[in-house]
């Protein structure tokens, strides 16, 4: 029981598994690893995460241990009459980056529009590539 | 059964396509990505399919499309999706991961059942493009009432027809409920 009062110290936000659980069967899903795209310019490393479903509301972007964690939930309705073709479902997302040293953490951008979550990660200013000028002694 | 056959012939092996596009990029990985042209075929956006008795509702998963780039027709009883996505840009100084299908898509679906094409509506939200088609007044389930008429006595079964008087409300539930699930 005192490990439980360490654990309340950073109360974890309510996530699609730990929720899962509880949740009554009707809402519950399998939490899936959205796919992802990353690259990088020379100021900026960049994420495009795919999230279909997902409304700001329904997503957390947080920096836990040097990580960049996605979370999201989507709150898909069932549509009515029988299945008769299921390529996908709806799933709950959960993804993690692994943030290096040359990262600016504070000025880290995230934005949702149709269903892509596009994460901005700009490096250091002192990390980035310079083009040091040749001065000429004549 | 009909159904899901009739749609299966439309795009048989697709799914094992998908599976193989899939694991090859996984495994081609970043040198693929890096290496590579952009594959010039069109991918194939994932769909749900739900059958109700007044309307067909189908779902693309089609996260980060601009809808202006979205396209939906129908020609018959075909429905027709294609577009083009945004996938790396041609700047990026180094690619780490490339899972997404990007490029030019286009998907068409078959129905086995005519479709009222003036009263197709599409709509695109975070991602999921819904298309909702009405089926055909004459494709809709109809019930078809059982007339039951008590006084056939002017036909040549003399026999039978006294004793389906006296005993009507046994028989006649029944064939109303054989009728209906035959309509299912």
């Amino acid at each position: 029981m005192t490990k439980n009062t360490l654990d309340c110290c950073a109360p974890r936000p309510a996530t699609g598994a730990a929720n899962g659980a509880s949740t009554p069967a009707t809402t519950r899903r399998p939490t899936v690893v959205p796919r992802a795209d990353i690259w990088e310019t020379d100021c900026a490393a960049q994420l495009a995460i795919e999230l279909p479903g997902v409304t700001q509301d329904d997503v957390q972007v947080r920096i836990e241990n040097d990580h960049l964690i996605v979370e999201a939930t989507p709150k898909i309705d069932e549509p009515e009459g029988q299945v008769r073709r299921l390529e996908w479902r709806a799933t709950a997302f959960r993804r993690s980056f692994a943030l290096t040293d040359d990262a600016d953490r504070d000025a880290i951008e995230a934005d949702l529009k149709n269903g892509l979550l596009t994460v901005l990660i700009p490096r250091r200013a002192e990390k980035r590539p310079r083009t040091i000028e040749v001065r000429v002694d004549t | 059964m009909t159904y899901l056959r009739q749609l299966n012939r439309v795009h048989p092996f697709e799914t094992l396509g998908r599976l193989h596009d899939d694991m090859r990029r996984r495994a081609l990985g970043q040198m693929h990505a890096a290496t590579a042209p952009r594959a010039k075929r069109a991918w194939q956006p994932p769909f749900t399919l739900h059958e109700s008795e007044l309307a067909f509702e189908v779902r693309f998963l089609l996260p980060g499309v601009d809808p202006e780039r979205l396209e939906v027709s129908v020609e018959g009883d075909v429905l027709r999706v294609s577009g083009e996505r945004p996938g790396i840009p041609d700047d990026a100084r180094r690619r780490f991961t490339n899972e997404r299908c990007t490029g030019a898509f286009a998907r068409a679906i078959e129905f086995p059942t005519p479709v009222d094409s003036e009263h197709i509506a599409a709509r695109y939200r975070d991602g999921i493009l819904h298309v909702t088609l009405p089926r055909a007044a004459e494709a809709r389930p109809r019930r078809i009432d059982v007339r039951y008429d008590t006084d056939v006595g002017d036909t040549d079964t003399p026999q039978p027809n006294a004793q389906m008087d006296a005993g009507s409300i046994g028989p006649s539930g029944d064939a109303s409920n054989t009728t209906q699930n035959t309509e299912d």
